[in-house]
């Protein structure tokens, strides 16, 4: 079914949409929610959660890119569910490796609680990212938005896991840098 | 939160081209990117009768004093990636290494060490251009296909991959030639309207290489 007619449905209040969001993307998001969290059964309620917050927002939401709008609240909720529970000292996926990465990319102390003004970090990040080429770009997102595991992408990509590293170790040293010469830290 | 939370949450709201780029990438539908630290395996597609100037596919990069590097077109099906036995140590090399090496070439890279401690090979970047040192084998089929450089056989292709999200097409460059005992395999990428400039990127990295003759990779130690 094709993405606005899955929309239509949203709109039209069809319980339909949600089977139609299920039989679509249900993978997509299932995979996204099991990298950050680990654990099947806390990504399924996850990504259940998820399509009911889609329900939710659409309308008035009408999204251009179903796929990216449903990950989107899928990664939010898979990282407040993993943040919860790492509280409770339970579950951890890809997301433990993926944060002590992206941990050399904040300069100062890692474990400081901070405040940062969000919309410059995300203009510099996207900066960032639009600076880099296709390949990098897709490398970088799909470890750390995707929380892909390197090996997996490394497959994926046609590199081999220890490349793959390789390369996500030059484009965090990259990131750091950029964030730094913003005074982001 | 801490800063490494924020980061990753403040990913989260990146926009969707680049979520969905990553996407396709993921669902791994017709591989549009061969690029790794392993070395290709270059088949070169000879057709009837030869090498024509000016043949379908072929695209040039001048040299800085004359001369100039062709580019033969290759079919992804032809380019066969060589997986390398990666049983070794890694960091990155330090500004006075790179110094030894490659002099004033704007190199960062990271070294591959084996179990006696010797840098055998090396990944990094020249500018724009990636490059793989030493640790593979950048087999070349097809000699009549090779420019030389500086005194040096390389043998250059390109490819194009199919349109992203965006409906751009990016073009591969790619070179494989010999410095003394070690191989080496460069690639860069860009946008194909501005293919060009990519190649002629990767035609200066080649020839700043080629000009510096065999790496003192002995020199290294970890």
């Amino acid at each position: 079914m094709e993405d606005r007619d899955i929309v239509e449905l949203f709109w039209n209040r069809d319980p339909a949409a949600i089977r139609a969001v299920s039989e679509k993307y249900g993978k997509l998001c299932g995979t996204l929610a099991r990298n950050i969290l680990g654990s099947r059964e806390d990504a399924e309620e996850c990504v259940n959660d998820a399509f009911l917050n889609a329900w939710n927002a659409i309308p008035p939401a009408r999204p251009a890119e179903l796929a990216a709008f449903l990950s989107k609240i899928v990664r939010s909720l898979s990282f407040n569910r993993y943040r919860k529970n790492r509280a409770e000292k339970r579950g951890g996926g890809e997301l433990p490796g993926v944060l002590e990465e992206l941990g050399e990319c904040v300069p100062g102390p890692e474990n400081v609680e901070r405040e940062t003004d969000r919309r410059e970090l995300l203009r510099a990040v996207q900066e960032f990212l639009d600076g880099l080429p296709a390949d990098k770009r897709r490398l970088f997102v799909c470890r750390y938005w995707y929380a892909d595991s390197v090996t997996g992408l490394a497959k994926r990509s046609g590199m081999t896991a220890n490349a793959a590293a390789a390369s996500l170790s030059r484009l965090r040293r990259k990131l750091r840098k950029h964030l730094e010469e913003r005074g982001l830290g | 939160m801490t800063g490494k939370e924020e980061l990753f949450e403040v990913l989260g709201d990146i926009r969707d081209r680049d979520i969905l780029e990553a996407r396709e990438e993921r669902k791994g539908r017709k591989r549009r990117w061969r690029a790794a630290a392993a070395c290709f395996l270059l088949a070169a597609a000879v057709g009837a009768g030869g090498l024509w100037w000016g043949q379908y596919g072929v695209r040039t990069a001048e040299l800085e004093g004359g001369g100039e590097l062709r580019f033969y077109r290759s079919d992804s099906a032809g380019a066969e990636q060589l997986a390398l036995d990666l049983d070794a140590d890694l960091r990155e090399l330090t500004a006075e290494e790179i110094e030894t090496l490659f002099g004033g070439l704007p190199v960062e890279a990271v070294g591959y060490f084996d179990a006696a401690g010797r840098l055998f090979g090396l990944e990094g970047t020249l500018g724009q251009v990636r490059l793989v040192l030493g640790g593979c084998d950048a087999a070349v089929e097809g000699e009549e296909r090779a420019s030389e450089v500086n005194g040096v056989a390389v043998t250059a292709g390109y490819f194009l991959t199919d349109a992203d999200s965006r409906g751009e097409r990016t073009a591969i460059y790619y070179a494989a030639f010999s410095l003394g005992e070690t191989d080496a395999y460069l690639e860069c990428a860009g946008p194909e309207g501005n293919s060009g400039e990519t190649r002629a990127e990767l035609a200066a990295a080649v020839q700043a290489l080629t000009g510096r003759g065999a790496l003192p990779l002995d020199k290294i130690r970890q």
